[in-house]
């Protein structure tokens, strides 16, 4: 059996199965789980919001991690640095998509809770921040024309990283708008055990298909760099035989 | 619970709606420029 065929047999089963728990998980919050007594209906944006600005927060490091990887031997094993790279890039793009998703939702919910759609404390802003952060990456990549692209996209990655504790952190280190911390927040916080397994399978599903997404980009950015290489390869065979 | 209050006219009605179809959304279409760029490369090999 062909390696491809393994990797599309995995990647396929992979899938079913996070569609599945992504179902459960949603069948759980709208329908199994207690209407919450202070918020109404409106909470139930919690189990979608909550997973994916947890998961908004993880990927970044996974981009953290590759882009030092990249940055450390680019010189010395450079194809290893490519496949770092392409890592890197597929974390960025799931990184905003996460935290797009962490943005919208929480202002759906803010409308509904607040009666505004947005305000400056230091949880909103902090996330804003990461996500214009991980926009500016992608962009740089996208438009850069110097020879230097992937080297200064690892590089402000690294300082990206560095808003990540901060966003986590906010709503500990200062008094917000937003609300205090569901989990690992201290004694008196968490959620009511009835609403956990909406939480659990909402975790589960979402973090499946983050996983996901960033191994089928690392692919395709595999495939992009493939090609690109054989493109390369060909032009300078052409070049030699017209020297010739 | 039955589910036909999503439906409804309140703003939490809409906003959990819209909340739960933008996540599917976005999500979606994500992973289909994915795998419509995927194709596109593959034509190349």
């Amino acid at each position: 059996m062909r390696r491809s065929r393994i990797y599309s047999t995995v990647g396929l089963v992979w899938l079913v199965l996070t569609l599945a728990a992504i179902a459960h998980g949603t069948r759980l919050a709208l329908v199994v789980a207690p209407t919450e007594a202070t918020m109404g209906n409106v909470q139930r944006i919690f189990y979608y919001h909550v997973p994916t600005s947890m998961l908004s927060l993880l990927f970044p490091y996974v981009n953290f991690v590759a882009s030092a990887f990249y940055l450390g031997c680019r010189r010395r094993d450079p194809m290893r640095a490519l496949t770092a790279d392409a890592v890197a890039i597929a974390a960025a793009e799931v990184t905003v998509v996460y935290s797009s998703i962490s943005l919208l939702t929480g202002m759906l919910w803010g409308r509904a809770a607040w009666g505004i759609w947005w305000t400056w404390d230091a949880r909103l802003t902090s996330m804003l921040l990461l996500w214009l952060l991980y926009v500016s990456y992608l962009m740089l990549r996208k438009l850069s024309a110097t020879g230097q692209t992937q080297t200064l996209a690892a590089v402000l990655s690294v300082f990206a990283a560095i808003d990540v504790p901060i966003v986590f952190m906010s709503i500990r280190w200062w008094r917000t708008q937003h609300p205090a911390p569901v989990f690992f927040g201290g004694p008196d916080t968490g959620i009511d055990p009835s609403m956990m397994p909406a939480f659990v399978w909402n975790i589960v599903g979402w973090a499946m298909w983050g996983v996901f997404l960033l191994v089928f980009r690392y692919a395709l950015e595999r495939r992009r760099q493939e090609r690109e290489q054989e493109a390369a390869l060909k032009s300078i065979e052409g070049t030699l035989e017209i020297a010739q | 619970m039955r589910l036909g209050w999503i439906f409804g006219s309140s703003m939490e009605a809409h906003h959990l709606l819209a909340a739960y179809v933008a996540v599917w959304l976005i999500q979606g279409g994500y992973a289909g420029w994915i795998a419509w760029q995927w194709a596109r490369a593959g034509k190349n090999l």
